[in-house]
């Protein structure tokens, strides 16, 4: 029963291929990684390097636990659908914690096989750090459900959408600092020390670790009996709330003058957590995201004014979710094609409102640009140009990769985080601002940095409206 | 992208630097570096079929991942 219940509620069969493919890649990704410690680590610190990997493999365990197990067990619309059946709530949590656990446990065996090819002499370490990787990635896990099963239950229907897009947010925040700080504090650690610890010490702490790792283990197995069983259900049901509370409203009788605004207005609007997403996560997303790429592009030579000011604005106009899950994240698309409704003016509707809700952003980021850096009228209305026309740009962009790529979600949350769409804009925004800085900076463009790019800028934006008004055919779902 | 690699391979240097840290760079052995940016495709590839995304695009995605594979082991030779 377990196979089928894990067939209805993640709705995807692995196929061999695909299972194949993921292999290949651990196993060459863990391979790689342990070649490069064997040999640029110092020779003192090498016997510690499996520490190293241990951390990583946890790490991105715990990336893929936050982000899969909140969305598959609270925000997945199926489990609606099997709730009529006398099926136990143990029992869907754990075929989907388990599923995903098989996973993590192939992350941290693609990590540290290598250990045994490395350092055949230490096979028991080997053995040790594989499970005890598993054994804490398992406590991970218990605990984001754990806390999604109480968020759940305890946040009032109307929150809890916003509730686990900020729990999901900050921990994938908190594991970037982590990884930033924590863990390569400790490669530093680790590459640094000379002297070995002695034994006694080493197996006091080992010891110490492994019973406070497992007593852990079981007393979250047990709490997690107790919230699924008493919790669960009444949490998942809160929020399915959060979205469809106003089904059973009377809607008023209204003359519609606008139908396609008035689509895509709902369309925003009823994803409540899009809005959230796109407004308060991209703040933090875009000075992350344009530090970066500032600090990245700068070692390579691909400085000068306005540089840092042209990757700030690209980054608040690449990361527009509203455009980049116009499609995907449309309840009504099944119906546009039987429908008396043009293509071609839905997907201008679309653009426009995604032009207009990520302009929020651009003009929030703006005047603090003008008041930080104190910059002439002049660049500040250019810069204004530039982000206006990029915004355009990226906003059209977004809307066609999604509606020539569609996603099939289990839940609205699912289209958050990890949407190809939006880094595919973000790819090709980087290119076009990394172009445009490159000629310049070369000296082979007889215009400044800052005025070009608001042509080039304005001349994308142009080329993309032409593209719109004369290919009528491209912009009709053939699909749906 | 795995067939033109293979192919590369024979008239690759015996250690090629293609990953680095800022300007410190760590030269690895071609046979091992030179499956580095298939896989990259492959991690691309495996995220298009599990957004059921699996259309003319993404084809272009590939062709330029293609072309940028071929531009940087033309510059290593």
């Amino acid at each position: 029963m377990k196979h089928i219940l894990c067939k209805i509620l993640l709705h995807n069969k692995t196929h061999p291929v695909v299972a194949a493919s993921f292999m290949i890649i651990g196993a060459y990704i863990g391979y790689l990684i342990w070649y490069i410690l064997d040999s640029y680590l110092p020779a003192a610190a090498a016997d510690n390097g499996y520490v190293f990997v241990s951390l990583i493999s946890v790490w991105l365990c715990a990336f893929w636990g936050i982000y899969q197990l909140p969305d598959q067990l609270c925000m997945n619309r199926r489990i609606k659908m099997i709730l009529c059946y006398p099926v136990e709530a143990q029992t869907i949590v754990s075929v989907v914690a388990m599923r995903i656990f098989i996973l993590q446990s192939g992350i941290c065996a693609a990590f540290l096989y290598p250990f045994f090819l490395f350092e055949a002499h230490r096979r028991r370490e080997a053995v040790l750090a594989m499970l005890f990787c598993c054994i804490l990635t398992g406590v991970m896990d218990i605990g984001v459900i754990l806390f999604s099963i109480l968020l759940s239950r305890f946040c009032a229907y109307d929150i809890v959408g916003y509730a686990f897009v900020v729990f999901q947010y900050g921990s994938f925040l908190v594991l970037a600092w982590l990884a930033g700080n924590v863990v390569f504090a400790l490669w530093g650690y680790i590459a640094g020390k000379s002297q070995a610890v002695p034994k006694e010490q080493e197996l006091h702490v080992a010891l110490w670790v492994w019973a406070v790792a497992l007593l852990g283990l079981t007393v979250l197995i047990m709490a997690l009996r107790f919230a699924a069983e008493h919790w669960y259900v009444r949490g998942y049901l809160n929020v399915q709330d959060f979205r469809h509370r106003e089904a059973g409203k009377r809607p008023t009788t209204s003359h519609i003058t606008h139908p396609y605004f008035l689509l895509e207005w709902k369309r925003v609007t009823r994803n409540k957590e899009l809005i959230f997403f796109s407004n308060i996560k991209n703040m933090i997303t875009v000075m992350i995201l344009s530090r970066l790429l500032f600090y990245n592009f700068s070692q390579i030579g691909l400085t000068g004014t306005y540089v840092e000011e042209l990757f700030l604005l690209m980054s608040c106009c690449s990361v527009n979710t509203i455009s980049s899950t116009a499609y995907s994240s449309d309840d009504n698309k099944s119906c546009y094609a039987f429908l008396p409704i043009s293509g071609q003016r839905l997907f201008l509707w679309k653009t426009i409102q995604g032009f207009l809700w990520g302009e929020i952003t651009v003009f929030l980021f703006w005047p603090i640009l003008i008041c930080l850096e104190r910059l002439p009228v002049l660049s500040a209305f250019l810069l204004l140009l530039y982000g206006t026309s990029m915004n355009y740009v990226c906003s059209w962009l977004g809307i066609l990769i999604d509606l020539k790529m569609p996603r099939t979600v289990n839940s609205t949350n699912e289209l958050l985080h990890g949407n190809i769409s939006k880094v595919l804009v973000l790819i090709t925004a980087t290119i076009l601002t990394v172009g445009e800085i490159f000629l310049s900076s070369r000296k082979w463009l007889p215009v400044p940095l800052l005025p070009f790019a608001c042509l080039a800028g304005a001349g994308v934006a142009a080329g993309e409206i032409c593209f719109w008004r004369f290919c009528k055919g491209v912009f009709y779902d053939t699909d749906s | 992208m795995f067939v033109l690699s293979g192919i590369m391979l024979l008239f690759l240097p015996e250690q090629i630097s293609i990953l680095h840290m800022g300007e410190t760079y760590y030269p690895i052995p071609s046979v091992l570096g030179v499956w580095l940016f298939p896989i990259i495709a492959l991690i691309v590839n495996l995220l298009f079929i599990r957004q059921n995304r699996l259309t003319k695009m993404n084809s272009g995605v590939f062709v330029i991942l293609l072309a940028v594979m071929m531009f940087s082991y033309v510059n290593m030779m």
